[in-house]
């Protein structure tokens, strides 16, 4: 019983190979049999003025007496420290889970027990606007990296006891943290089991990413081209969706919080929608529909009237389309892949390039592989421009991004190959694979097929809040929904 | 393949009316232009009235135990599942052949002169397999899609024709030839092949009532009475000279300089076929009781075959466009079968 401080010093220092983060502070009591003592911390998890100021100061000031090493740490608990996290514990692997965690652990020699106190304070980025999430209306607050940090934002604004918070372990290495969020009356309790089941079976060494457990959340033999997890860096996002029965999973060290299950109407809603006139929310929402058709279709029906239906486009545009195609040395279908895949280079270009080097790679990308182009008669300008508006139409739905990115690709291929009739029989195919899809079990192309007349006042149009308000529709009692 | 669930049967009913519309699609000189508009009318009603007496074994069927045929047979003659899979499976081969084929050859005829049928067929066949694999349910739900597609071509259709009618292109007289009036009323039942797919999936379907059916030929006959009207006072004399007629209304049909509306036609035909043999092949997935793709595979490379052999023989082709044999069989899938199961079962209890 008396070498377990030793016992407790030697085996960290192994485990942690001696790493030189591992910091442990030796301590003598103030007492009548001069009980010995460590605070074990890591450098850098922990706040050092927290760490005096709560943990070290009043340890060394208090008097113990007579008292025996098991004795001391219920006093320490009930009466020295002045920490608000007071955990008790006894074995090494929850000493390692604390430790990594930023708590400080005090350890008595002749005491099996330990004492885990929260001084976690480690640097991390301060809470702002989300990039890709950008609102006109709305809160400016986007979710950060710590883990207690994000779910403080989200319990700020559902100040509800339902609110539940579970948490989990996943990464066999990186035994990284994550938080189940769900409001008790709203989600559905097979919903719930059916999601930690599949964060259970997720056997990843490491995770560092929200992105790394999507795929384990899906659901088996469904179509992977579109996502049936959602992702989301706004707390209110998050909220919003909880309160439709939906479920919130935070990944510690990310930002992007995800959200299940997800459908396909929710890529085309957003926070503004909800904020502004329902008139005019409408009206973006249908601009956003014809966007994603747009991105998807138009390089493709392109290809197709070009080179198979020419008889279709109205004689004024032919005209001048035949002018621009004659000169190019490209078939158009070559020359639409050419233009899609020089731009999908210059958008990976532009997101890793240095900021200061943005504004010129942008003028040698429009100017000289635009502009030069159509000049030189490589590429033609009518190519050029229904491509290009394809490229910013699928910025609409940027969540869809990928798949209309495959999508669109496949498509002009196809059209290259089989004209119109190739485009309709692989968006036969693409609505049969969307429509067999579900996530969570709950078939994704919901309120649309299944159909839920109820559901559409918030899928082409948003009705007004005096109508969203007086029934909100839970996820699960969607058609269909898969009960086990 | 996917799971089944229970699905409404409002969908399956809609999908079965898109069915049943896509047969007057692909109609070429199936309605005798020798008749009036009138005796044309009488004839498509009296093809949905068999339409409906085909519909009335799975319909009692529902209404009475909540199943379907397939179910009620595997149940009472455990042992004739093979053989009666066989017969069944047999049927849907050639209710696919019968779309397939006048299909492929409007396709490759009218729209893209030049195109193999045989590429074509295979194209559309594999898209199938893909379909059927998901199961019945997907491709109800694809329905849906298909049903605002449909309405919005229908509406170009019809809308583009309005301007070019012209009541003396036809007549509203009685007078008829009686054989152009019974191969007319003949190719009007043809839609009864719905009663088959509706036998085999109907007990996976719920809040069934009595009505759909009815309500879904009735929209049929709808869809058929616009399409003979058009077809007679719109495009009238020219459409007669020409194979295709449907096709023709939707060639002829513009909005002042906004024309090409048969490719909107040709990929409502395209999405319909593919949803009708999508279909069948989910039918003899549910016959033989296997749900994988290999199945759906076999059946489509059988189809394939068949369609390949009627594309250089002739009278294979004759035989699997036939009205009067898909009626009969029909009539023998549909209703002969079906209601010796339900007269067996009443005599045993």
């Amino acid at each position: 019983m008396e070498d377990t401080l030793s016992k407790i010093k030697l085996s960290l220092s192994k485990m942690f190979s001696d790493s030189a983060d591992l910091t442990v502070r030796d301590i003598i009591l103030k007492s009548n049999n001069k009980l010995k003592g460590a605070v074990i911390t890591i450098e850098g998890l922990c706040s050092k003025d927290e760490l005096a100021q709560s943990v070290l100061n009043p340890l060394m000031m208090y008097d113990f007496g007579g008292q025996t090493p098991d004795e001391a740490i219920e006093t320490i608990i009930n009466s020295v420290s002045g920490s608000c996290d007071m955990i008790e514990f006894n074995s090494t692997q929850e000493l390692i889970s604390f430790l990594t965690s930023g708590f400080a652990v005090i350890v008595l020699d002749g005491c099996e027990k330990m004492l885990a106190t929260g001084v976690q304070g480690y640097s991390y980025r301060s809470v702002s606007e989300p990039e890709s999430e950008v609102v006109q209306r709305g809160a400016r607050e986007g979710f950060t990296e710590p883990l207690r940090v994000n779910m403080s934002m989200i319990r700020r604004r559902i100040k509800n006891p339902d609110l539940v918070f579970e948490q989990m372990t996943v990464g066999t290495e990186s035994k990284t943290q994550i938080m189940i969020c769900y409001l008790k009356h709203c989600a559905s309790p097979l919903l719930i089991k059916k999601l930690k089941k599949r964060l259970e079976a997720c056997q990843l060494p490491t995770v560092l990413a929200s992105g790394y457990l999507s795929e384990y959340l899906e659901d088996k033999s469904t179509s992977r081209l579109f996502s049936g997890v959602g992702i989301s860096e706004r707390p209110d996002t998050v909220c919003g969706k909880l309160t439709e029965g939906r479920i919130a999973v935070i990944v510690d060290g990310t930002p992007a919080v995800i959200i299940v299950p997800r459908l396909f109407v929710e890529e085309f809603q957003g926070v503004d929608d909800y904020s502004n006139r329902s008139y005019y929310a409408t009206l973006i929402r249908l601009i956003k529909y014809l966007s994603f058709f747009f991105a998807v279709f138009a390089p493709a029906l392109y290809v197709a009237l070009a080179q198979f239906h020419p008889e279709y486009i109205p004689t004024w545009i032919l005209i001048k389309t035949s002018e621009s195609l004659a000169v190019t040395p490209l078939p158009v279908t070559l020359e639409v892949l050419l233009i899609t895949f020089v731009y999908e280079i210059m958008k990976e270009a532009g997101l890793r390039i240095p900021k200061s080097l943005g504004h010129a790679v942008s003028i040698v990308g429009g100017l000289v592989v635009g502009e030069s182009a159509v000049n030189a008669g490589i590429i033609s300008a009518s190519t050029l421009m229904v491509v290009a508006t394809a490229a910013i139409c699928s910025y609409v739905t940027s969540p869809l991004y990928p798949p209309v990115t495959i999508l669109r690709v496949v498509l002009i291929v196809t059209a290259g190959i089989a004209g119109l009739w190739g485009i309709v029989l692989v968006t036969a195919v693409t609505i049969i694979s969307m429509c067999s899809k579900s996530s969570l079990g709950v078939p994704y192309m919901s309120s649309l097929s299944p159909f839920s007349l109820r559901s559409m006042r918030d899928v082409f149009i948003r009705a007004s809040w005096k109508k969203l308000g007086s029934h909100t529709i839970r996820v699960q009692k969607f058609p269909e929904t898969e009960e086990d | 393949m996917h799971r089944e669930i229970k699905y409404s049967s409002k969908r399956l009913m809609l999908t079965l009316m898109l069915c049943a519309c896509s047969v007057i699609l692909l109609q070429n000189n199936n309605v005798s232009p020798e008749n009036s508009f009138t005796v044309n009318l009488l004839c498509m009603l009296g093809g949905m009235a068999v339409c409906a007496v085909m519909f009335l074994p799975a319909v009692i069927l529902k209404k009475r135990c909540d199943t379907d045929f397939l179910a009620l047979s595997e149940k009472i003659t455990p042992k004739l599942k093979i053989p009666l899979a066989s017969v069944y499976s047999l049927y849907f081969v050639y209710a696919a052949a019968y779309f397939l084929l006048p299909y492929t050859d409007m396709f490759c005829e009218k729209y893209y002169p030049g195109a193999s049928p045989c590429v074509i067929g295979l194209c559309v066949l594999a898209a199938c397999v893909y379909a059927a694999y998901k199961g019945a349910n997907i491709i109800t739900r694809f329905g849906i899609f298909l049903f605002v597609f449909a309405l919005v071509t229908n509406l170009l259709m019809f809308g583009g024709s309005v301007g070019s009618l012209d009541f003396a292109n036809g007549s509203f007289s009685l007078e008829t030839d009686f054989d152009a009036a019974a191969s007319t009323f003949i190719y009007f039942c043809a839609p009864s092949f719905i009663a088959v797919i509706y036998a085999c999936f109907a007990g996976d379907t719920e809040n069934f009532k009595l009505k759909q059916p009815f309500l879904a030929l009735l929209f049929t006959a709808l869809k058929y009475a616009l399409v003979l009207f058009f077809v007679t006072f719109s495009v009238g004399a020219y459409a007669q000279r020409q194979d295709y007629q449907t096709f023709i209304l939707s060639r002829v049909a513009h909005f002042d300089l906004f024309g090409g509306i048969e490719s909107f036609f040709t990929a409502l035909a395209t999405m319909s076929v593919f949803m009708i043999i999508s279909m069948f092949l989910s039918c003899i997935n549910k016959c033989t009781g296997s749900g994988g793709v290999k199945n759906s595979a076999v059946f489509s490379v059988i189809i394939f075959i068949v369609s390949f052999t009627a594309e250089w023989n002739n009278s294979v082709k004759e035989f699997f466009t036939n009205d009067l044999i898909l009626i009969i069989f029909t009539a023998v899938v549909a209703v002969l079968i079906p209601l010796a199961y339900i007269f067996t079962g009443r005599k045993n209890k």
